[in-house]
């Protein structure tokens, strides 16, 4: 490696992970103004333009706090487990492009490890460890609210890791690989139609509800929920390690809006303006920046569906996960491998999505009818 | 004791359709409303450093102690306000009115120290109510702050400066629509149709044939 | 037996020095000679680096295999003899995540990345959270002491002994032969390995080739087992309709 790489590499790693840090910061600034207009009111206004530097009030905040620790936890996992839900959430950052991709020697890869074959396996992989920092903070907290927000994190985070990993592999399947920079070429090389989302619509809805859950946003946000448990596993948090768990579960949520866009929607490839043949002067901006708005897009979707849906009673989460998702995912996988073993064209698989989805509802309004006859049997 | 089985009434679940069932529908509605919202953007809320809120005209608020025609403390330290108080926030300190000092010729007692703890105030308002001589009354004033808690124990001056400085306030004393919360001493006889102040319609207290007295309507 | 003992003294010295160190770090009521243990086990982790080094490759790689090794070997001792049932686990998990490392060096990302969602990410947690929850007052007298120490280290390294004597019966062969000590494969499994292509060694593709072609009745047969085990689960699952949840 000349030095020409090795200032590459880091760049290839540096620019990513501070954009992700500051844009988290803007992110939770966006979310706070966008509640804050849903709700009919003005939202952070006092710093700044508009509010434009509450970030960085907050950020001065959370350093300059006092760092309370209280006298009945256990130190040593008190203070790792915000570190952990931190890099977990950072290093599945790795795998994950943000922009046109290439693995070539001398150029900039706009991914941090290319051509990593696991790809979507270590996502999960990584993704997966993340659930030691809630657990070990809600244990270490030696708080009831905590544990009961710690119990309820692992039992979420470990069912819905299942629809999570069964809603992609329609997509592994279709593309033959799980590595996400070629699923994403060679979703561009087949144009707007190639997008998968036209063929795995089921899989893509499956996905995002899943990813959702697995960083604890809302409505899934089962282990922090303020009203039962004063704020769950972080009940005993404060300054800069309550500001990781926020930072770590918006690094979460970034991660998931990259590989929602990456897998589902093309990733940066947008009709006329960024496509395989674009190739002005400028067009890796445009790229990065079609891929951005994507991303964005799904930000703003899951902070406006926080808004507008109710938190879900636990045996209601467990339900959707265990009934409904895991054998949605399944049969959409069915038909996929029916589709590759049998040379089906591709196209009918929308209808087939559609068709699943259904009879999926029919099923769940039969098997209502029926429990309930049934309960009134009884 | 066990409920009979006839006694019992099973709630029915609402009868779950299709489009119910796949949740979409819904969450696509309230996405839409949320959207909504975003899009015309209509705060309600008021900026309050520079927008003072307009409050109700029963919007009770710190205490003042009033003055009489010659400019003394109404108050003549009867206790019935400290007596009356659920918080226990009152503390007076009677003493004998100073006989030779013509001021005070027509008086018996007047507190000597009069002190009220604005921190453990529930801001009840039966202070107010106990009073016979409407000495102390609640103002609209909400915005008090103070760096200790001695400062937010108000003393007779405060509470008599409070009464210079809201005396002429319109909303002062607070009052429902139907008059002032106490005042019961400014009447020599009960008025028979309600007091004079303006009365809304459907004020049933109004009506009643007794004032102050509610009668359910049927 | 003087002879044997001689002729073997570079596999049995660590296990004797490792065998000392797990039996004194064993929980034994309040006292308990930490430093004394350590040196033992530091001593045996370096004879056994002395007899057992893979064959250096690069720098690098010889690190990261040292590291990981060192990791799982001392989570290890650490997660059988700590007084704290949370903190076992915990060394658990760090065991499996350094077996992973190991695998990932021998160019087995697939299994290493199945191994942390399966076993760190799914039965860890959950088994950590048991514990964690069952523990309420404080660790009960089977966690304070070891009921039965030196039957059951003497036991667990005898079984270590034979592993380690068979590993080196066979790298001796190997390294006799030329070949590579810890690469070695057992008879009867080459013709599986021959079904992969060299340049696909250790990928995604070749995983799941090799399993659905060589190994696809084993595949099927586990398939089956854990279906039954499903069906068996819900089966025995109370039943809300049944009035018994």
């Amino acid at each position: 490696m000349t030095l020409n790489d090795w200032i590459i590499l880091l760049l290839a790693m540096a620019i990513p992970m501070h954009v992700i840090l500051g844009a988290c910061a803007y992110l939770i600034l966006l979310e706070r103004k966008l509640s804050a207009w849903m709700q009919d009111r003005v939202g952070p206004n006092r710093a700044g333009p508009m509010g434009l530097l509450q970030p960085l009030a907050d950020g001065i905040k959370f350093i300059l706090k006092e760092e309370m620790m209280p006298g009945h936890i256990n130190k040593f996992l008190y203070v790792l487990a915000p570190g952990i839900t931190c890099f977990t959430a950072l290093f599945a950052f790795a795998v994950v492009p943000y922009g046109p991709t290439s693995s070539e020697p001398g150029v900039f890869p706009f991914i941090i490890a290319p051509n990593v074959d696991l790809g979507l396996l270590f996502l999960f992989a990584v993704g997966s460890l993340n659930v030691y920092g809630i657990i070990l903070g809600g244990w270490a907290s030696n708080n009831k609210y905590s544990a009961l927000g710690a119990l309820r994190a692992s039992a979420q985070v470990v069912s819905y890791e299942i629809p999570l990993g069964m809603s992609v592999l329609g997509v592994i399947l279709l593309a033959g690989s799980m590595n996400i920079e070629t699923i994403m070429n060679q979703q561009i090389e087949h144009g707007f139609m190639g997008w998968n989302i036209w063929y795995q619509p089921l899989a893509a809805l499956l996905f995002f509800t899943a990813a959702m859950a697995e960083s604890n946003r809302l409505p899934f946000d089962l282990a922090e929920c303020e009203q039962e448990l004063v704020g769950g596993f972080h009940t005993e948090y404060s300054s800069m390690k309550f500001a990781m768990f926020a930072l770590g579960e918006y690094v979460h949520i970034t991660t998931l809006g990259f590989v929602l866009s990456c897998l589902y929607f093309g990733g940066w490839h947008f009709p006329w303006i960024a496509t395989a043949e674009s190739a002005y002067p400028g067009a890796w901006a445009v790229k990065v920046l079609v891929l951005l708005t994507k991303v964005f897009a799904v930000l703003v979707l899951i902070q406006l569906l926080r808004w507008t849906i109710p938190r879900f009673r636990f045996d209601q989460l467990m339900g959707l996960a265990w009934k409904v998702m895991i054998p949605l995912a399944t049969v959409n996988v069915l038909m996929v491998m029916c589709f590759k073993q049998f040379g089906w064209d591709p196209m009918w698989m929308l209808p087939g999505s559609l068709a699943i989805f259904i009879c999926a509802g029919v099923v769940g309004v039969q098997s209502a009818r029926s429990g309930r006859s049934l309960a009134a049997a009884a | 004791m066990a409920v009979a089985a006839q006694d019992v009434i099973w709630a029915e679940p609402p009868k779950i359709g299709f489009w119910e069932s796949t949740y979409l529908p819904a969450i696509l509605t309230g996405l839409g409303i949320t959207t909504k919202h975003v899009i015309n953007y209509k705060p309600v809320t008021l900026q309050y450093p520079e927008v003072e809120p307009d409050l109700p005209v029963h919007y009770k608020g710190i205490h003042r102690l009033n003055r009489d025609e010659k400019e003394r403390v109404k108050c003549v330290a009867c206790m019935m306000c400290a007596t009356a108080c659920p918080a226990d926030c009152i503390t007076i300190v009677a003493a004998a009115a100073p006989k030779d000092d013509p001021l005070w010729v027509d008086r018996d007692k007047y507190p000597a120290s009069f002190e009220i703890d604005e921190l453990k105030c529930i801001y009840c308002g039966m202070c107010e109510e106990a009073c016979p001589c409407d000495a102390i009354e609640l103002t609209h004033i909400y915005d008090v702050t103070g760096t200790t808690r001695s400062e937010m124990i108000y003393d007779k001056e405060k509470l008599l400066a409070v009464y210079d400085e809201t005396k002429n306030h319109p909303k002062d004393p607070p009052r429902t629509h139907r008059g002032a919360l106490s005042g019961t001493s400014e009447f020599s006889t009960l008025p028979p149709l309600g007091p004079a102040t303006p009365v809304l319609n459907d004020d049933r207290s109004a009506k009643a044939p007794t004032p102050g007295v509610i009668r359910p309507t049927h | 037996m003087t002879t044997w003992i001689t002729e073997h003294w570079r596999l049995l010295l660590p296990l004797a020095l490792g065998w000392v160190c797990v039996w004194l770090l064993m929980p034994r009521g309040p006292h308990r000679s930490r430093a004394l243990a350590g040196i033992f086990g530091l001593a045996g982790l370096l004879a056994v680096k002395f007899y057992w080094l893979p064959p250096s490759g690069p720098l690098l790689q010889d690190i990261f295999f040292l590291t990981f090794a060192a990791m799982a070997i001392i989570g290890g001792v650490l997660m059988i003899t700590d007084h704290n049932p949370v903190y076992a686990a915990l060394w658990f998990a760090i065991v499996t995540l350094a077996v992973c490392g190991l695998f990932l060096l021998n160019s087995a990302p697939f299994l290493s990345a199945a191994t942390v969602i399966v076993y760190a990410g799914a039965i860890i947690v959950t088994f950590l959270f048991v514990i964690a929850l069952a523990q309420q007052s404080g660790s009960a007298m089977y966690d304070r002491r070891a009921s039965h120490p030196t039957l059951a280290t003497l036991s667990g390294f005898l079984l270590l002994g034979c592993l380690m004597f068979t590993l080196q019966e066979w790298g001796g062969q190997a390294a006799a032969e030329g070949g590579n000590a810890f690469l070695k494969v057992p008879a009867g499994t080459t013709a599986n390995l021959g079904s992969v292509a060299t340049e696909d060694l250790g990928s995604l593709r070749s995983v799941g080739r090799s399993l659905f072609t060589d190994y696809v009745y084993a595949v099927e047969i586990a398939g089956t087992v854990l279906l039954i085990a499903t069906i068996g689960a819900i089966c025995m699952a109370p039943r809300r309709s049944q009035g018994n949840l």
